[in-house]
């Protein structure tokens, strides 16, 4: 039973940081039709931030604050900038262009930073029981941070005008324009959250990976099977499945080897795309 | 560059700059010794899954992510069955051809229920789900380790892929093969058919074409030259591993083929050979690579949007424009869209 709760524990550990980077990718498809292969190159930077922070002797919040603004402002305006000439364009030039940003990020980063992995200390260093196990309470922050940000996004986009206009924009973007919705403003808002969304998923799980120049690599696969999972452009569906991703994966591992885990969820998931492509087709521009 | 020619006005000119091109590629390398071949070789065998996405990009307009499974799949059996005392090339090369046909069946099952952008994931996800299928059984396939291919020379037909030139122009026969092949069939009825499905499938439906007919006959048929490429790098290759299977792989042979142009059959070839040579050389230049190659896609999205040869295409036929309107005022030409191709070209616009 106490492995089955660690299990569940670090499933949703894994499943929150994944969602936090799945959701700014889903709301950057969903908004824009942008695909990002760059947004574990964000989660990087976030993480990065963190690092810089502390060995500055900057406090840990003020690290992931820095992420969440200079990572999410930069990126995501850099980003918008980067895509401007590419909207409604083939998806294959958006994949190329993101793809081209993340090789040059990974490199600067090398070059800034050094390829050598970083270790950034835990801001809390306590533990909590849990039968034989001292489980780190860091990892329980984690879970709630994430579960925070998430409702916070959810709650602006159901609520507040600019997550509305948000909303408008993705379903129809020429009849929110008429309707006087300013999209290139909400253009810019979705890329700099999306940005943000991962930098802060990097600066949260920095203490738990280590930060190193790819180590959005793994984390950019992960989070696209959750976008697709959960439904292209769907914030919610993307945060649902990932919490769920995470904890099947983590249980799963308990009876069964990690690499079979994997392969189950690779076949679950692209079973559930086929079956949903019947419902509803996407187009793809190539 | 020779798609659909071979009817038109430009055939013989075209057939003649192909037939030279291969010519030179076959001839002149081992002129200059064995390191020329060695390393055209290498752009060959990669070129072909180049070539295979290309074929699914440029006429079923359905981008395949996932060729890296195919082109793995082949080269691990060819390792699998020479750990199993089978050395019989001939046999060899069947299982290898057999093995990525049946896995590119797959991808044609996908894109007879999936499209556009649900066929990208598919595949993604695809070659993601075989990447971790040599962990699963590590007897059989070495695991993380990678797998020897036993049989030295023998599995080769006695061709020795490090000296002498025989495994080189296996390799340029098997790709001059395809090319010939695709051509052929490209500027076939089934061909302008298959172009026609790709740029509009409900229209082609309407029309009394079988779309999801021709989209798996064209997915299987660059199955198996991806799988090819796959049993050719089986043969040079002292060890397969679990990166053939992989994401990077496949993304490598997407990234040939879009910067060579999806639209053309050596387009992919060069694309491959380009970037592959970009990486190798700057590699022993600098540590900078990877932001050299970074950047040159980003040249290649902005500026050459339909990929090289696609760019160079649209340079030649702006020049023959200009030629033929040689006689009219400047204005003309400009008036009947020849400044607005080179608009297209470098704005960005000729994919649409």
């Amino acid at each position: 039973m106490e492995h089955v709760v660690v299990a569940v524990l670090n499933g949703l550990v894994v499943g929150a940081s994944l969602a936090l980077v799945a959701a700014g990718l889903a709301l950057l498809f969903g908004v824009l039709g942008v695909l990002n292969f760059a947004q574990g190159d964000f989660f990087m930077l976030g993480a990065y931030a963190s690092w810089l922070a502390l060995s500055h002797g900057l406090g840990y919040v003020a690290g992931m604050a820095a992420a969440a603004l200079v990572v999410g402002t930069v990126g995501g305006l850099g980003l918008m900038v980067m895509l401007w000439p590419l909207r409604d364009r083939a998806h294959a030039l958006v994949l190329l262009a993101t793809l081209g940003l993340s090789l040059i990020l990974e490199q600067l980063a090398n070059n800034l930073f050094g390829g050598d992995a970083k270790l950034v200390a835990p801001p809390i260093g306590a533990r909590l029981a849990i039968g034989t196990t001292d489980y780190p309470v860091y990892d329980l922050v984690v879970v709630l941070a994430a579960a925070a940000i998430l409702a916070g996004g959810f709650i602006f986009l159901r609520y507040v005008k600019y997550g509305i206009w948000l909303r408008a924009v993705a379903q129809n973007r020429r009849m929110a324009s008429v309707l006087g919705v300013p999209v290139s403003r909400v253009y810019a808002l979705a890329f700099v959250i999306g940005v943000g969304l991962a930098a802060v998923a990097g600066s949260l799980l920095a203490p738990l990976t280590t930060v190193y120049p790819t180590v959005g690599l793994d984390v950019n696969l992960n989070a696209f099977i959750v976008v697709i999972a959960g439904g292209l452009g769907n914030f919610r569906g993307a945060a649902a499945i990932a919490l769920g991703l995470g904890v099947v994966e983590s249980l799963g591992a308990i009876w069964i080897r990690g690499e079979a885990v994997q392969l189950i969820v690779f076949g679950l998931v692209i079973l559930l795309l086929i079956v949903r492509s019947q419902r509803q087709r996407v187009a793809v521009r190539l | 560059m020779l798609r659909g020619r071979f009817a038109g006005r430009g055939a013989p000119a075209a057939l003649a700059a192909a037939a030279a091109f291969f010519a030179i590629v076959v001839v002149v390398p081992p002129l200059y010794g064995q390191f020329l071949p060695q390393r055209l070789q290498d752009y060959l065998i990669f070129g072909l899954p180049a070539l295979a996405v290309a074929l699914i990009a440029g006429h079923a307009r359905l981008l395949n992510i996932g060729v890296g499974a195919t082109f793995g799949v082949s080269a691990y059996t060819v390792a699998i069955l020479t750990q199993h005392s089978e050395l019989n090339p001939l046999v060899l090369a069947v299982a290898a051809l057999a093995a990525g046909v049946l896995v590119s069946l797959l991808f044609a099952i996908y894109a007879v229920v999936a499209t556009g952008l649900e066929y990208l994931l598919l595949t993604l996800l695809t070659t993601s789900a075989f990447a971790s299928l040599p962990l699963l059984d590590t007897a059989l396939t070495g695991g993380e380790n990678g797998l020897a291919v036993k049989g030295a020379v023998t599995i080769s037909f006695g061709l020795d892929p490090l000296q002498g030139n025989g495994f080189y122009w296996l390799v340029c026969g098997v790709v001059i093969f395809w090319c010939a092949l695709s051509w052929y069939l490209l500027s076939s009825r089934a061909g302008r058919a298959m172009v026609a499905i790709g740029r509009n499938p409900a229209r082609a439906a309407a029309m009394g074409y079988s779309v999801h007919g021709y989209q798996v006959a064209v997915t299987l048929y660059s199955g198996a030259i991806a799988a090819s490429g796959g049993w050719l790098y089986a043969l040079y290759s002292p060890l397969v591993f679990q990166d053939l299977l992989g994401l990077a792989d496949s993304v490598n042979s997407v990234l040939y083929s879009l910067i060579g142009g999806v639209d053309s059959v050596i387009g992919p070839l060069l694309g491959t050979a380009g970037l592959r040579f970009l990486i190798q050389y700057l590699g022993q230049q600098s540590t900078q690579s990877q932001l050299y190659v970074g950047f040159a896609l980003l040249i290649v999205v902005y500026l050459l949007p339909t990929g090289v040869v696609g760019g160079l295409r649209q340079l030649w036929q702006l020049r023959l424009r200009i030629r033929s309107a040689a006689g009219r005022d400047l204005d003309d030409v400009v008036h009947t869209g020849a400044a607005a191709e080179v608009d297209a070209l470098f704005a960005g616009t000729a994919d649409e």
